[in-house]
């Protein structure tokens, strides 16, 4: 999705993800639909969808992003933090095995908001 | 969902359709409906629409999920649906679980289940080694493919800046060609005359100029609008392989003696 949106990206660490979605990357995407906006190619009403698609789905993989790697964090450098095994499975920091499964289908499913997004602009 | 509640909706569905047979495609927070009804003109398949976009709306109000209901007119056609399947499976393996066939006056719209836990890079890769497979066994009996897209995901919709992108991937180009891309590149559909409406008024912003064939070229200005990039899917290098490829065709055709 990085590479596709910018060409000149280069590899990003895991732990700039967010902030670059929050940032740069949402940016790029905005000065696109404002200059889609100028040259008359989408209306208003079009902007303001995919604007909103746009702000909710990057704003979301942000957080899923960011809370991911606080988990992994956990998971790797602080041992004194211990998993817990209950009826529903394992959990570490009040979050399931299960809940953690989910996570990439989310994000999936926001990836695709956002490419929506960007090939309705033409790309 | 509960497979009851599923039946419920499918029995609501067909209640009153002659000859009606359902398939139902079930991904999670979204349901796919195709309803295959016996012979009816477009009064009665305007009728049933209708009556099928009110039910659906209590059912999504009551149980928050998305759900999508295409009606066909005639058989279901499982054995063009199995050559399909076994055709991509040749190509790309493990991708595609089902693939679901509407037959209509202009072709083939093929609707593709994807196997579980793929995502959109994994399609967008695959996209056009399916989508030449699947043209494959339509051509062969005699059909053309009119679109294709996959059961549970959202196609994104068409603006004038995709108008743009096409045209300058293909050229000089009538509104037919445009609206079979789009279809086929995986946008929403939209009719012809839509689309006609659209390349009008491109025309008179100056962005489209149009030759006496009745096809459509980008002007300077629109050339300028137009999306670019540096990628695989920028619509110059598309067009450019496109070129190339069309190119290798006419050699092998020359060089047949044809």
């Amino acid at each position: 999705m990085f590479r596709e949106v910018n060409q000149r990206e280069a590899a990003i660490s895991h732990k700039d993800f967010p902030i670059t979605l929050r940032g740069r990357f949402k940016k790029r995407m905005l000065r696109e639909l404002r200059e889609k906006r100028r040259d008359r190619l989408i209306t208003e009403r079009q902007k303001e969808s995919l604007k909103n698609a746009l702000i909710g789905a990057t704003s979301e993989l942000a957080n899923l992003l960011e809370y991911a790697y606080r988990l992994r964090v956990i998971a790797d450098y602080e041992p004194e933090v211990l998993t817990v095994k209950g009826n529903g499975g394992c959990s570490l920091d009040g979050t399931s095995l299960v809940a953690a499964s989910r996570w990439r289908d989310r994000a999936t499913v926001h990836v695709g908001k956002v490419m929506r997004v960007w090939r309705e602009l033409g790309h | 969902l509960d497979t009851r509640l599923i039946d419920t909706l499918s029995y609501a569905l067909t209640d009153g359709v002659p000859d009606c047979k359902v398939r139902v495609n079930e991904l999670p927070g979204n349901l796919t409906i195709f309803l295959f009804t016996g012979p009816c003109d477009d009064n009665q398949r305007r009728r049933i629409l209708r009556r099928a976009r009110t039910i659906v709306r209590k059912f999504e109000g009551a149980q928050d999920c998305k759900v999508k209901v295409l009606i066909a007119v005639g058989e279901d056609h499982l054995a063009l649906e199995s050559d399909m399947l076994r055709a991509i499976g040749e190509v790309v393996p493990s991708l595609v679980e089902e693939v679901i066939c509407i037959v209509t006056k202009e072709g083939v719209e093929a609707w593709v289940r994807l196997h579980e836990g793929l995502d959109k890079a994994t399609w967008d890769a695959s996209r056009v080694r399916v989508r030449t497979a699947i043209e494959k066994v339509a051509t062969r009996q005699g059909l053309a493919l009119v679109s294709l897209r996959v059961i549970g995901w959202d196609s994104p919709g068409v603006t004038a800046a995709v108008i743009l992108r096409s045209i300058k991937v293909m050229q000089p180009v009538g509104t037919k060609e445009i609206g079979r891309w789009l279809r086929l590149s995986g946008y929403e559909f939209q009719p012809d005359r839509w689309l006609q409406h659209q390349v009008d008024r491109l025309r008179k912003e100056g962005l489209v100029v149009r030759s006496s064939e009745g096809v459509y070229c980008l002007t300077p200005a629109g050339l300028r609008m137009a999306p670019w990039g540096l990628g695989r899917g920028a619509p110059d290098v598309q067009r450019a392989l496109g070129v190339a490829r069309r190119r290798s065709w006419v050699v092998e055709k020359v060089a047949r003696g044809e």
